[in-house]
C-alpha cells in the first residue's frame, strides 16, 4: 500500500496555517469603505497588462468599489449589503416590503421543511429587525448601515439567515437546480447539497447558489469577472447577469473565489 | 464573550434542562459556560445498553457559526470514535450548521453509537469487526460498557 509520508506536515501544522489564514482574513474589514475604482489597480498585479486592460474597461462603467471580507461569506454579505443599501438610499417602500415578505415566507418554508423554528428565529429576527429599521427610517444613511453590518450582534446572524433563505428556495425549486447539482457536484439530492455546501457559515458559494440567491430575492445582479486569465483574444471583462437578460440593480466584481461591490458611474 | 454565543448557550442550557432527548444529559461547568459535561446512556436493546458514556463539549466564541469540539472521556470501541475520544461525525465537521444545538449534537452522537458509518473509520479494528465479525464486535462493545461502570465506581470512590 502506498502511504504518503505525512511526518513533515502534521495536523498541528495544518491548524497553525489555518489560524494564520484566519487572522490575516480578520484583519480586513467585514464591509469596507467606498474607494475610487482606480485603487483596484493595486489589488491586482500592476505588471499584468491583460488585467490592467480589463480594469481600464471597468473604469469606464464604474466609479467606486467597496471591499467585503474574503471569509467565504463574501458573496452573501456583498449581496445583502447591496440590497439593503438600495433600500436605504431609494427609500422605496414597495421594495422594502417585498424583501421583508421574502424573509417572512422563507421562514414559513423552512419550518414546513422541518427546520427548528426557535433556533432559526435567532437569525431571522436580527435580519427582519434590520430591514424593519430601514423601512422605518431608523437607519438613515449607508454609514449607519455599514455600522450594523459589522456589529457583533448582527454581522453573522444576517448572513446565516440568508444562507437558510437561499437553501429553502433551492429545495422548493429543486427541479430547476438538481440538474446542475448532479452535473457539477458529488451530491445526489438538493437536501444534501444545501446542507453541505450552503447552510454552514464561511462556505464559498458557486454559480448555482449565486443564481438562486438572485431568484429567491427577486434581485437582478451583474457580475464583472476580472481574473488574470486570458479567456480569448478579445481580452474583455466577462460579464454575467442573473437572471439572464435582466436589468441589473446591483453590481459586483468577481475575482476567482472572491466578490466585492461595484458602483456604476 | 460575544452576545450571540452567550445567548445561544443559555438557550441550549434551558432546553437541556426542560426538554432533554431521551438518555442524554448535559450541563455547563459551574464557572464556565463554554465548557460542558455530558452523559449519553447506551440505547436499550442494543449492545450499548446500560453504558454511561461521558463527554466533554468545548465551545468557542464562534459558536454557533462553528461547531464545538466534542470528545468522549469514557473509553469507547466504535468505528467512528478515535482512541483519544475524538468523534468522526459529519455534523461536527463539514456538515455543521448553526441550527444544531447541544441537544441535536448529542442526539446525533447517540444515534451514531448504534448506527456507525463504516466509510469513515476512526478506529480500524472496530470498523473491521463491525463489518466482518458482528458478534465479536458486539462482545467488545459490551466489554466496553462494563468498563464504563468500573470507571463510574472509581470516580465515585474518589
Amino acid at each position: 500500500m502506498d502511504h504518503v509520508d505525512s511526518s513533515s506536515f502534521s495536523m498541528s501544522d495544518y491548524e497553525r496555517q489555518q489560524e494564520e489564514i484566519e487572522s490575516e482574513t480578520k484583519s480586513s474589514p467585514i464591509v469596507g469603505d467606498k474607494q475610487s475604482i482606480e485603487s483596484l489597480r493595486q489589488a491586482y498585479n500592476p505588471d499584468n497588462e491583460q488585467v490592467q486592460k480589463k480594469i481600464n474597461e471597468l473604469i469606464q462603467n464604474y466609479s467606486v468599489w467597496r471591499t467585503v471580507r474574503g471569509d467565504g461569506n463574501c458573496f452573501i454579505r456583498a449581496f445583502l449589503f447591496s440590497v439593503c443599501e438600495e433600500l436605504v438610499l431609494k427609500k422605496d417602500t414597495t421594495k422594502q416590503k417585498h424583501f421583508q415578505s421574502v424573509l417572512k415566507n422563507s421562514l414559513e418554508s423552512l419550518v414546513n421543511l422541518g427546520y427548528p423554528e426557535m433556533l432559526l428565529d435567532d437569525f431571522y429576527s436580527v435580519l427582519d429587525d434590520l430591514v424593519t429599521e430601514i423601512g422605518e427610517g431608523k437607519i438613515k444613511s449607508v454609514d449607519e448601515l455599514q455600522q450594523r453590518f459589522v456589529d457583533p450582534d448582527t454581522k453573522d446572524a444576517i448572513i446565516c439567515y440568508m444562507r437558510f433563505l437561499i437553501s429553502a428556495y433551492m429545495q422548493l425549486n429543486g427541479d430547476e437546480y438538481i440538474p446542475y447539482v448532479l452535473g457539477t457536484t458529488d451530491h445526489v439530492t438538493m437536501d444534501s447539497y444545501c446542507k453541505t455546501e450552503l447552510e454552514g457559515m464561511y462556505k464559498e458559494v458557486d454559480n448555482i447558489i449565486v443564481s438562486a440567491t438572485c431568484a429567491a430575492c427577486g434581485v437582478s445582479l451583474r457580475l464583472e469577472c476580472v481574473d488574470a486569465q486570458n479567456r480569448d483574444s478579445t481580452q474583455q471583462v466577462q460579464t454575467i447577469t442573473f437572471p439572464d437578460q435582466s436589468e441589473p440593480t446591483i453590481f459586483m466584481l468577481y475575482r476567482p473565489g472572491h466578490y466585492d461591490i461595484l458602483y456604476k458611474r | 464573550m460575544s452576545t450571540p454565543c452567550k445567548r445561544r448557550l443559555l438557550r441550549d442550557f434551558k432546553k437541556m434542562k426542560t426538554d432533554p432527548p431521551q438518555g442524554i444529559s448535559a450541563s455547563p461547568l459551574n464557572d464556565n459556560i463554554m465548557q460542558w459535561n455530558a452523559v449519553i446512556f447506551g440505547p436499550d436493546e442494543t449492545p450499548w445498553e446500560g453504558g454511561t458514556f461521558k463527554l466533554t463539549i468545548t465551545f468557542t466564541e464562534e459558536y454557533p457559526n462553528k461547531p464545538p469540539k466534542v470528545v468522549f472521556n469514557t473509553k469507547m470501541f466504535h468505528p467512528n470514535i478515535y482512541n483519544d475520544g475524538g468523534i468522526c461525525l459529519d455534523i461536527l465537521q463539514n456538515q455543521w450548521s448553526p441550527i444544531y444545538d447541544v441537544s441535536a449534537i448529542l442526539a446525533s452522537i447517540q444515534s451514531l453509537l448504534t448506527d456507525p458509518n463504516p466509510n469513515s473509520p476512526a478506529n480500524s479494528e472496530a470498523s473491521r469487526l463491525y463489518q466482518e465479525n458482528r458478534k465479536l464486535y458486539e462482545k467488545k462493545v459490551k466489554e466496553m460498557v462494563e468498563k464504563s461502570w468500573e470507571e463510574e465506581e472509581e470516580n465515585a470512590d474518589e
